[in-house]
């Protein structure tokens, strides 16, 4: 009997044209959009050298100490990349924007820029370093300190820090995640078809079914099975798509992806189930609740604006600890990030306490379902 | 005008599904406005104040003079460990942590390098402002202790009075009407828009449309004695009620989040929004003139309004800029008219009055509504010489 159960409900669930379509395509063809456009859109602003335009007058010409400053800082790979012209070709350079700010040298130094940002911050600093050592030096000559060890700190490039660059920061992949994330929950809609199909107020089908002798514990168990089997097989053509054609970091621990996607898949027809025992609304109005809340869920961790997930993790800390979007985004973020670990963990437990608690009130709700025999 | 009341009611039916999509639109541009707005660009040149997360382990005088030196140049987030501090420097929320480890003044006393510990995006341009900052202090700091007999708080002192010496700022900004939240956010709402429009047309237009056209109902309908002209002259009435009328709602919507719309750029937009409206008509026109003789279109329907909904808007670079689109993908996306329509939106940021140019860009936008409804035409008649063999 059970087998006959399955075989049929594999058949039936895989000839729902419209779930096939949202469960597999539609991720797919999201994530091919997302792909062609948001890969290389989070790209953080590398250092390059500021273009600057340094104004040869007199001023200029006779202070020495500023030429060499400036020659050091404009070395391979300074910080600025300097272009000595007259005053008016400096200011139609920084018209036509080929040049970041004016630099004149005047009493002090005079700075023209035309708009707010990290260059122009740059060309301040390294001014008003100028400023500020030429002024320690000045009153330190003053105090009768040794004039060539004072001209040598001018040009000192002492490097106090030790660099650690992070890798595997591509901010990018967040969006691909709640893809994923999103795609497990919309899963949800197989076990939804399922137990619409074996629900006596939700179809005829339903009606026709609880007539028979089959028992009902049989039957979901089947669903159950079947439901999650076609649901994993679908995450995981997702997951292939993502990895070989878009060319996704998942990190490189193959069975803790694996799990992640049954976590996922597992929550996703949990949550199917609960919207679809609770309630008598149509099969129509729960699949758009399902879908309704899945979006609320994925945008909550980080899909249409990946701050959005730091956001809520960090000032709504509860929200991010059950929301099974979430759990899902941030298991494969610490796969990628941290390479696993007890966050990860953390995670994959939520996962399955979710989908437990889920499936428990569900099918303490189904089981007692009586009609009226009117 | 029987065929057009009837067409209205079909919409009021519909009607649901409208205000859905309209309701989650306004929301997440509403959230979207709010995370998006910017400060207002004042007059004045403004430094860039990295975030960064400062980590001391020694807490020594030296550690708690840098940290009070960094802190009036930089904005100090209050992360107290490195393990919460890497999430910050993944989402992007401090450039920089900086750790300072044990024995930190030791070495700096002995005058051997130190080694503070910086955790960043490699060469990243902020961090490398944390970097310079950092280096200057310290540099600062061993040239006094090497050449006076000054304390360290004194030094830290006479730090910060150097710091007085600052270079002349001349600021030239170039539009300083133009740049501020209210253009942006205009310009935010009316690319988004492109998504909605899309979306609601292609999908009620396909619906109401195969209400009145499948093969059934109107082999029905053709006994009736109402001219085949009349009908269809008052289902391209009902067409194009639906999508003024939408327009129309979303124009009052951005009436009332933004108080810029009186202008000639203002008028721009709705005009360009306008057009394409009617784009968007047209291909969903197209659309519900190919499906007409499938029995159940609604799941058909909303496969094809998500893919080219999404696909359209994603590649015209609605959501993700023009300009972070590799080339190749931009040269796709010119044949969607979502591209040219976003194109205008970005121009008018930075423009007082409409352009030629712009409005180049609307007249390619209607040349694919002409495209697309002369193809529709095509199919229109090939579907009839079907129906009637």
């Amino acid at each position: 009997m059970m087998w006959h159960l399955m075989k049929y409900r594999f058949k039936t669930l895989l000839k729902d044209r419209s779930l096939l379509f949202f469960s597999i395509l539609f991720p797919i063809v999201l994530a091919t959009f997302f792909g062609m456009t948001l890969k290389g859109a989070y790209n953080v602003d590398t250092l390059k050298p500021v273009e600057v335009a340094i104004v040869t007058n007199e001023n200029y010409d006779q202070d020495q100490a500023f030429q060499e400053f400036i020659k050091t800082i404009s070395q391979e790979d300074g910080l600025l990349a300097p272009r000595y012209v007259s005053e008016k070709e400096a200011e139609s350079l920084l018209e036509s924007g080929d040049v970041k700010g004016i630099i004149t040298k005047t009493e002090t130094i005079l700075l023209k820029v035309k708009s707010s940002g990290i260059d122009q911050t740059i060309l301040k600093t390294v001014t008003d370093e100028y400023l500020v050592k030429s002024h320690m030096i000045e009153n330190l000559l003053a105090n009768g300190a040794d004039f060539q060890q004072l001209m040598a700190t001018m040009n000192d490039t002492t490097n106090y820090l030790q660099s650690n660059s992070t890798d595997n920061v591509n901010l990018s992949v967040i969006f691909f995640y709640t893809i994923i994330a999103m795609s497990s929950l919309y899963g949800g809609n197989w076990y939804m078809r399922c137990i619409c199909d074996t629900t006596a107020n939700l179809s005829d089908r339903g009606i026709r079914f609880n007539v028979s002798p089959v028992k009902k514990s049989q039957a979901l168990l089947c669903d159950f099975i079947a439901a999650n089997v076609i649901q994993f097989v679908s995450m995981l053509i997702l997951l292939a798509y993502l990895i070989f054609v878009i060319g996704i970091d998942f990190g490189n621990q193959i069975s803790l992806i694996f799990l992640t996607i049954l976590g996922g898949s597992l929550a996703g027809s949990s949550m199917g189930s609960l919207i679809s025992a609770v309630g008598t609304q149509a099969y129509q109005v729960k699949t758009s609740l399902l879908v309704g809340i899945t979006m609320l869920m994925s945008f909550l961790s980080g899909m249409m604006m990946v701050q959005v997930k730091y956001y809520v993790q960090a000032y709504a800390p509860i929200i991010a600890k059950i929301n099974p979007a979430n759990m899902i985004t941030d298991a494969f973020y610490s796969l990628y990030y941290y390479g696993g670990g007890s966050r990860f963990y953390m995670n994959i437990a939520s996962l399955f306490i979710f989908s437990g608690i889920l499936y428990f009130i569900s099918f303490i709700i189904l089981r007692r379902k009586q009609y009226d025999s009117l | 005008m029987t065929v057009y009341k009837l067409y209205l009611k079909l919409i009021r039916r519909n009607s649901k599904s409208i205000l859905l999509y309209l309701f989650i639109f306004v929301g997440i541009f509403f959230m979207f406005a709010i995370i998006n707005s910017s400060e207002k660009t004042t007059n004045s040149f403004k430094e860039v104040k990295p975030a960064i997360a400062y980590i001391d382990e020694e807490q020594s005088q030296l550690s708690l003079n840098l940290k009070d030196y960094l802190s009036t140049i930089t904005v100090m987030s209050d992360i107290d460990s490195a393990e919460n501090a890497k999430d910050a420097l993944f989402f992007g929320d401090i450039a920089a942590c900086i750790t300072i480890p044990q024995g930190f003044s030791e070495q700096f006393n002995s005058q051997q390098s130190t080694n503070i510990q910086i955790e960043q995006r490699e060469d990243e341009s902020n961090a490398m402002l944390v970097q310079q900052y950092i280096n200057s202090y310290l540099q600062s700091a061993a040239t006094y202790q090497k050449n006076t007999t000054l304390s360290l708080d004194e030094i830290h002192a006479q730090i910060l009075a150097d710091q007085s010496v600052k270079t002349e700022i001349s600021f030239a900004l170039a539009n300083p009407e133009k740049a501020n939240d209210d253009v942006i956010l205009r310009q935010l709402f009316f690319n988004y828009l492109s998504f909605i429009s899309l979306s609601v047309t292609i999908l009620i237009v396909g619906i109401v449309m195969h209400s009145i056209n499948n093969s059934e109902i109107r082999k029905r309908n053709l006994a009736a004695p109402i001219k085949s002209a009349s009908m269809n002259i008052q289902m391209f009435l009902g067409n194009l009620t639906f999508s003024i009328g939408l327009w129309l709602l979303f124009m009052i919507i951005i009436s009332i989040f933004s108080n810029n719309m009186l202008n000639s750029v203002g008028f721009t937009y709705m005009l360009n929004s306008l057009v394409f409206f009617l784009v968007a008509l047209s291909i969903a026109f197209l659309a519900a003139n190919l499906i007409v003789n499938v029995s159940h279109p609604t799941e058909l329907l909303s496969a094809i309004t998500n893919i080219l909904g999404l696909g359209m808007t994603f590649l015209g670079g609605a959501f993700v800029p023009q300009k972070l689109i590799s080339d190749t993908v931009l040269a796709i996306s010119r044949f969607t008219p979502t591209y040219w329509y976003v194109l205008v939106n970005d121009k008018l940021v930075d423009l007082n009055e409409p352009t030629l140019e712009i409005f180049q860009y609307i007249g390619i936008q209607s040349l694919f509504a002409i495209a697309c409804f002369i193809l529709s035409m095509v199919v229109y008649k090939n579907k009839r010489v079907q129906e009637s063999i």
